[in-house]
């Protein structure tokens, strides 16, 4: 049956850290390369969704890669402001993957 | 015959700013490590520190770290290399450090031993002399070269050393190394690269190592790894009974904090992972194999730099009525206007900002936060002042207080006050307001050119 799923209930782990003081990166993290495969051959998951998911034009992600090493998908986007400049939120952004959780793909449960 | 092979301990990622874990840390010294590394630093705790160039850790909590780790290291008589000293590796922190050294060795009476210390401070003339000269220094970030004008927004700017530096420290009969600014990879690395192991292995066993029991699962920190490199190979083993090595976790590691998990740019090239195997060898040791280093033909440093813009001040107040909060965008033009009217210069001067964070609504993620309706019953609400001077900042914020208060919007009921306080004061961070000058490459004709070592003989 053809249904959908979110990321928090396949990913083992979702963060988001700043990565250098102008970008934050994500990682969408697996421990079951079955999942891992299934999401990466789905090809649900795009720089596009996540984008949309954030509110931002795609061209705001710098890197969107499928990791397999790490069975993780890895994404950096350009932060709203230089990490520690007026208007800094989360100066070490640790709280920026929330709405990765939300992200809804289909799944197939078959 | 016994492949040669070097151990290393890695027990915390971040001297001082937590106490690292001893149990593991001494399980791991029944191994035999033939040295300990520890990296004391990060960029990623912001400008202020480096810019007002302060300690981010309380001072007793990096002594209690340098207390085991070089108590420990000269009872066996292996080195101990400890990178980016103080949190931010400039001068003050390397000194900070060695003083700290000396005071743990005078108590606990060590035996006399050598130590380098190794300064990343650059000074911002000699920059400014390059920049004139004509040198090319490109931004990270945007590409763009350094000027002049970067440089003199900047307070304090700081080098990220290669292994170059700890290398020759070693070659000088250092027992003990307290580097600035460094790498994190190449303070693992530079011990066995002079012992003529592979560049590659090396730094990505540095790679592995630098946040210590991160690398491992489940996640625990400050907790020892022990690495153990080969010519051919790498082994990586938590000495936490609880956590795992697991291919998947070492090879995770590799992509944390970074933009691209396949590549890592140091002094002098890069090392490249995409043809890295991970391997487990046992259910919680991973081994890694093949990865590559691409030399430079240019030897590269990364310039960090920051500059003060001003002093900080903070408001808090909470807001619990209804129409308040349905009203919270016009109440904050009101508080806008009205103290914009007393200090005009927020409107537009150089040097001066109020912004606010409502928590509740999108304190945590600002303009990307995706929830736009909210349904909370109270906000909190942190406006944040910079101004040229810390009174300038105090008096604005407790002016943006008082307008909390009185404020009118349609709906109210109340009068006498339209906002909790915790407390009638305007509230000031420690360290004035700093931001980012410099992330630049400086380009090196020698990669001891601006890392001046001095060797100290402590104890005794």
């Amino acid at each position: 049956m053809q249904t959908t799923v979110k990321l928090s209930q396949i990913a083992h782990t979702i963060r988001s850290k700043n990565a250098g003081a102008h970008f934050y990166t994500f990682d969408i993290m697996f421990t079951d390369p079955v999942l891992y495969q299934k999401v990466k051959a789905g090809g649900a998951l795009t720089r596009e969704r996540i984008a949309q998911a954030y509110g931002v034009s795609p061209d705001r992600i710098s890197h969107f890669i499928a990791y397999d090493p790490g069975l993780a998908f890895k994404i950096t986007m350009r932060r709203p402001v230089t990490s520690g400049d007026v208007g800094e939120t989360d100066v070490y952004g640790s709280q920026q993957y929330i709405p990765l959780l939300d992200v809804e793909i289909p799944w197939d449960e078959a | 015959m016994t492949p040669r092979e070097m151990r290393v301990l890695s027990p915390t990622g971040n001297l001082g700013h937590s106490p690292i874990q001893e149990d593991s840390y001494r399980e791991g010294l029944t191994r035999n490590p033939h040295y300990v590394v520890a990296d004391a630093g990060s960029a990623d705790i912001g400008p202020s520190f480096l810019g007002a160039d302060v300690a981010h850790n309380p001072i007793e909590w990096d002594r209690m770290d340098l207390e085991l780790l070089l108590t420990t290291t000269r009872e066996r008589n292996i080195p101990l290399i400890i990178g980016s000293a103080g949190g931010t590796g400039t001068d003050r922190g390397v000194d900070l450090f060695l003083e700290l050294i000396k005071e743990i060795a005078a108590e606990h009476r060590l035996a006399p031993f050598r130590l380098a210390t190794i300064y990343a401070d650059v000074d911002l003339d000699a920059l400014r002399e390059r920049v004139r000269r004509g040198e090319v220094m490109p931004s990270l970030a945007t590409g763009e070269p350094l000027t002049l004008e970067n440089i003199d927004r900047s307070d304090h700017v700081v080098a990220m050393m290669g292994v170059e530096p700890i290398i020759r420290a070693l070659e000088l009969g250092a027992e003990v190394i307290v580097a600035g600014r460094a790498c994190d990879d190449a303070i693992f690395a530079a011990l066995p690269i002079w012992q003529g192991y592979p560049r590659a292995q090396a730094l990505h066993m540095g790679k592995s190592l630098e946040c210590a029991s991160l690398v491992a699962e489940p996640e625990m920190v400050k907790e020892t790894i022990l690495g153990t490199l080969r010519e051919d190979r790498i082994l990586i083993e938590p000495m936490h009974p609880e956590q795992r090595c697991t291919p998947r976790s070492v090879a995770a590691h590799s992509m944390y904090e970074r933009v691209d998990p396949y590549t890592q740019a140091i002094p002098g090239g890069v090392l490249e992972t995409r043809e890295a195997r991970y391997e487990a060898v046992s259910d919680r040791t991973c081994q890694i194999m093949g990865s590559r280093f691409i030399p430079d033909p240019v030897y590269r440093v990364k310039l960090e730099g920051a500059g003060k813009v001003g002093y900080r001040a903070f408001s808090i107040v909470g807001l619990r009525d209804p129409n308040a909060i349905q009203n919270l965008d016009r109440i904050l033009a009101d508080v806008r206007e009205r103290v914009e009217r007393v200090y005009p210069a927020l409107r537009t001067d150089e040097g001066y900002s109020l912004v606010f964070h409502i928590y509740g609504r999108n304190g945590v993620m600002g303009a990307l936060e995706p929830v736009r309706e909210i349904r909370s019953h109270e906000l909190g609400v942190v406006s944040e002042i910079i101004a040229p001077s810390q009174k300038l900042a105090l008096d604005i914020a407790k002016l943006v207080q008082y307008r909390f208060l009185f404020g009118r919007y349609p709906g109210q009921k109340h009068s006498g006050g339209g906002a909790a306080l915790i407390i009638d004061e305007s509230l000031r961070p420690e360290h004035a307001a700093y931001r980012w000058t410099v992330d630049h490459l400086l380009t090196l004709k020698d990669p001891l050119e601006i890392f001046p070592i001095h060797i100290h003989t402590i104890g005794g």
